[in-house]
């Protein structure tokens, strides 16, 4: 009796970081380095595995009239594609597969996120940082690639005293290695902070019993609602901001 | 209704999803051949259709185009969201940027203090880029509504 009242009123009842724990699955050790395969390895795997199954198969059929799953993939098609044309032109046409790749992988995890007892991969920084990396490496990269040395005209501002040149180089600099910080913050915060005040308010309505309950659960109901568009805005943030981000690499404004 | 047009239309135009001209392109390929009168009513329904479409594409566009300015915009939690990480970014940034300078060149507090405060006008100037690029998002929305 004792213990169980110690085990309800010691967290482990009422634990909403609980749901972010990483749990190994299969122990891996490769030259002494933990490469075992965790929860968040399996969901990777299984958003991977439901955006080949979707494209794949809805698009099976290439039917002239789409039917409703090939409607889904071509929506999703167009919508990436039209979201590159529009911020970085027709010379942003050959990095779709990437950018697809990215937007698609970042939305089918925020959404297995959604489903009951999933764990959310894109609510650890561990992988949004890793994410924003690839994007801001390969997007340097490709700058140097295109302009060479002249990419470092990037950073110069045009139209301003010589005497403050270094000073807002610097500051432009800054500003620049800001960008894979506030891109991976900005993903793993959203979905962290959402996650954990459903954690938060579902516990409010076992706290509150079946008199006081009802509200936290109509609460729950809209905010979960609310969480499905963040999940999707937030793989919209992040894959138009690589778009923006590759804009300025190829054609340096 | 709509989808079987749609379906012939498509059917008749090889259909590229990047390309605006694709329609524009047929319709002038088809107008030079067809001898006979009767290919040549059904080479006008054909192009009555297409005008329609092309209006109905047109109305589609307008609709997205604002649709996507709306979009833009998000939501108002999101926006302040945006602005705030832009924000702390800058700072984190700067900060350890100086911390790290101060542990290879032993200088302690100097290069972070520097450059906290470069890291804050940093993260500043992000602030007012992106504020500056959703206004220009809103202005795009009073443009399409006229």
């Amino acid at each position: 009796m004792a213990a169980d009242a110690v085990e309800h009123g010691g967290g482990a009842a009422f634990d909403p970081m609980h749901q972010f724990q990483v749990k190994r699955l299969v122990s891996f050790d490769v030259f002494g380095l933990d490469a075992s395969f965790t929860n968040a390895a399996a969901f990777m795997v299984l958003a991977v595995v439901v955006i080949s199954v979707f494209t794949i198969a809805s698009m099976s059929g290439r039917a002239i009239v789409p039917g409703r799953m090939q409607s889904m993939a071509e929506l999703s098609y167009e919508f990436v594609a039209s979201m590159i044309r529009d911020t970085v032109g027709n010379a942003g046409q050959k990095y779709f597969p990437f950018i697809f790749s990215l937007f698609m992988f970042v939305l089918v995890s925020n959404m297995l996120g959604m489903l009951p007892y999933s764990f959310t991969v894109t609510s650890h920084i561990a992988v949004t940082v890793a994410l924003a990396l690839v994007v801001f490496i390969g997007v340097t990269v490709i700058g140097f690639v295109k302009h060479g040395v002249g990419f470092l005209k990037f950073f110069v501002p045009s139209g301003i005293p010589k005497a403050l040149v270094p000073l807002l180089v610097v500051i432009e600099v800054i500003s620049y290695l800001t960008r894979p910080l506030s891109l991976s913050v900005r993903l793993f915060a959203n979905m962290m902070a959402g996650h954990t005040m459903l954690k938060v308010f579902a516990s409010f309505v076992i706290g509150l019993g079946i008199l006081g309950g009802w509200a936290p659960l109509a609460f729950m109901v809209a905010f979960t609602g609310l969480e499905i568009l963040v999940a999707f805005l937030q793989a919209y943030v992040f894959a138009i901001l690589t778009c923006i981000y590759l804009n300025d690499a190829l054609h340096m404004h | 209704m709509l989808r079987q047009e749609y379906g012939k239309i498509r059917q008749s135009c090889t259909f590229h999803p990047l390309g605006e001209n694709s329609f524009v392109a047929d319709k002038n390929k088809r107008s030079e051949t067809g001898s006979d009168s009767k290919a040549e009513q059904r080479l006008k329904s054909f192009e009555n259709r297409l005008d329609s479409l092309d209006d109905e594409l047109g109305r589609v566009r307008s609709l997205k185009a604002s649709a996507r300015v709306q979009n833009r915009r998000g939501t108002a939690m999101g926006m302040a969201f945006r602005l705030v990480t832009e924000l702390v970014a800058g700072l984190a940034v700067g900060g350890f940027l100086g911390w790290w300078i101060d542990k290879w060149l032993g200088t302690m507090p100097l290069f972070l203090l520097i450059f906290f405060a470069l890291g804050a006008a940093a993260g500043i100037l992000n602030v007012i880029r992106v504020a500056k690029s959703m206004q220009t998002g809103v202005d795009d929305g009073d443009d399409t509504a006229k």
